[in-house]
């Protein structure tokens, strides 16, 4: 036969994933004993569960086909093993990269206070992918960026996406303003269904529709944060009422909504060729200015 | 002079001052064999062969050495339950095996610590004459 070393080693391997399997079932077991007598620790049984979770990862992880479809995409997210190691990878590069950008642009604590991206969220414009803090151009970001939300847990829930811009200038009181570009809620995500906003995307409800967008001629850029949240229930548009887009709080809208923040992105856009044209045909107020150093 | 060139090409390699060393030095300055070995090209399957046995062999290093930690813990807890069981019976003993007055060096007939007991066992007709 031949690969022997390799053959050996599958053996070794599959012998320990029966050793695992083994392992899985008395957890589990144990955890329906803990579950059943009741009055427990919550701490016990977090714990408990993350040794599973680790134990069920251990089963495949040495699995040369596990690898090798892992390598060429060919992901079933219903899989621990497959969720473990998509997390690992974006922990790797596109989360450092994200966090970078999120830090060095001063995202938090300007717009939220804490920011700890749980959830992959790869965003694109016209189709194109576009890394976080590119100064995007106008007329492509015109119209709303289609995004998923690439959970990496199995969990089903409702998502909340909202864009800020926090360098509205402001010339009277010398300083900046929020102003809201878009807020879209009830988005349901899955870990298998992870289009939020696009081509195979479920319903949801925009609740402030998108506004492009701009920076006056003179100013340096602005940032724009987009921000996805974890909704604790339904948002019911009705009864949220009128959401002014101009002074926007995202803190306050936060704690109301009783959201929980889990994953970031941020662009930029400055003035260039086609902002003007896009704010006379939004009739957005300022086209027509634009901003001078003032010597004092 | 073209007698000597002509020679040149008839001899073949010049054996002169410093030719065949020059040419020696050459080929060990670029030849470091074993100090630096050609970096390997693996295909995709080749890779996943190497990955997997990697990956068996490190599974099979973790299993020993968890069990041997499991066995040295074993160990030390055996030897506290037997102090704890001698501080319970005798006192006088417990501190006497605790204390530290007289303790300098080994003796030279002492047994060296194994991770398994000796195939004597313990002399109990041991005297210090």
């Amino acid at each position: 036969m031949p690969f022997q070393t390799y053959q050996m080693a599958l053996d070794y391997i599959k012998k320990d994933r029966a050793e695992k399997l083994a392992a899985i079932k008395e957890q589990q077991a144990r955890i329906a004993e803990v579950v059943k007598q009741g009055g427990t620790n919550d701490r016990t049984l977090h714990s408990m569960n993350e040794h599973l979770d680790w134990l069920m990862v251990q089963a495949d992880i040495n699995n040369p086909r596990v690898k090798y479809n892992f390598d060429r995409g060919v992901v079933d997210m219903n899989k621990p093993v497959y969720r473990f190691l998509m997390d690992r990878k974006w922990r790797e590069y596109r989360r450092p990269l994200l966090m970078q950008r999120l830090e060095q642009m001063h995202i938090f604590p300007d717009i939220v206070p804490h920011l700890d991206p749980i959830v992959d969220v790869p965003v694109r414009f016209k189709g194109y992918d576009v890394q976080p803090g590119t100064i995007v151009h106008s007329e492509v970001s015109e119209n709303h960026p289609t995004l998923k939300v690439i959970p990496f847990q199995k969990k089903r829930m409702l998502c909340t996406v909202l864009v800020v811009d926090p360098d509205v200038p402001n010339v009277e009181k010398n300083g900046f303003d929020y102003r809201l570009h878009w807020l879209v809620s009830n988005i349901p995500i899955t870990h298998t269904h992870t289009q939020a906003i696009g081509t195979g995307a479920k319903r949801s409800d925009t609740i402030v529709p998108w506004l492009p967008p701009h920076a006056l001629k003179g100013e340096p850029y602005h940032r724009l944060g987009l921000l996805v949240f974890e909704q604790s229930g339904l948002i019911d548009p009705k009864k949220l009422g009128e959401i002014k887009r101009d002074g926007f709080n995202t803190r306050s809208f936060m704690a109301k909504q009783k959201m929980d923040i889990i994953g970031a992105y941020m662009f930029r856009t400055q003035w260039d060729s086609a902002t003007k044209a896009i704010m006379q045909k939004h009739n957005l107020p300022g086209w027509d200015k634009m901003f001078v150093r003032t010597k004092d | 002079m073209a007698a000597g060139g002509g020679g040149r090409k008839k001899k073949g390699k010049k054996q002169g001052a410093g030719d065949t060393r020059i040419r020696l030095i050459k080929y060990f300055l670029t030849h470091p064999y074993m100090h630096t070995p050609r970096p390997l090209k693996f295909g995709t399957m080749r890779m996943l062969r190497h990955w997997t046995i990697h990956r068996a062999w490190q599974l099979f290093k973790r299993n020993e050495r968890m069990s041997r930690e499991r066995e040295l813990e074993r160990q030390y807890n055996k030897i506290r339950e037997a102090c704890e069981e001698l501080a319970r019976t005798d006192g006088r003993l417990y501190r006497v095996s605790l204390s530290k007055k007289d303790i300098g060096t080994f003796p030279i007939d002492i047994r060296i610590p194994t991770d398994t007991p000796g195939a004597r066992g313990w002399n109990y007709g041991w005297t210090r004459g």
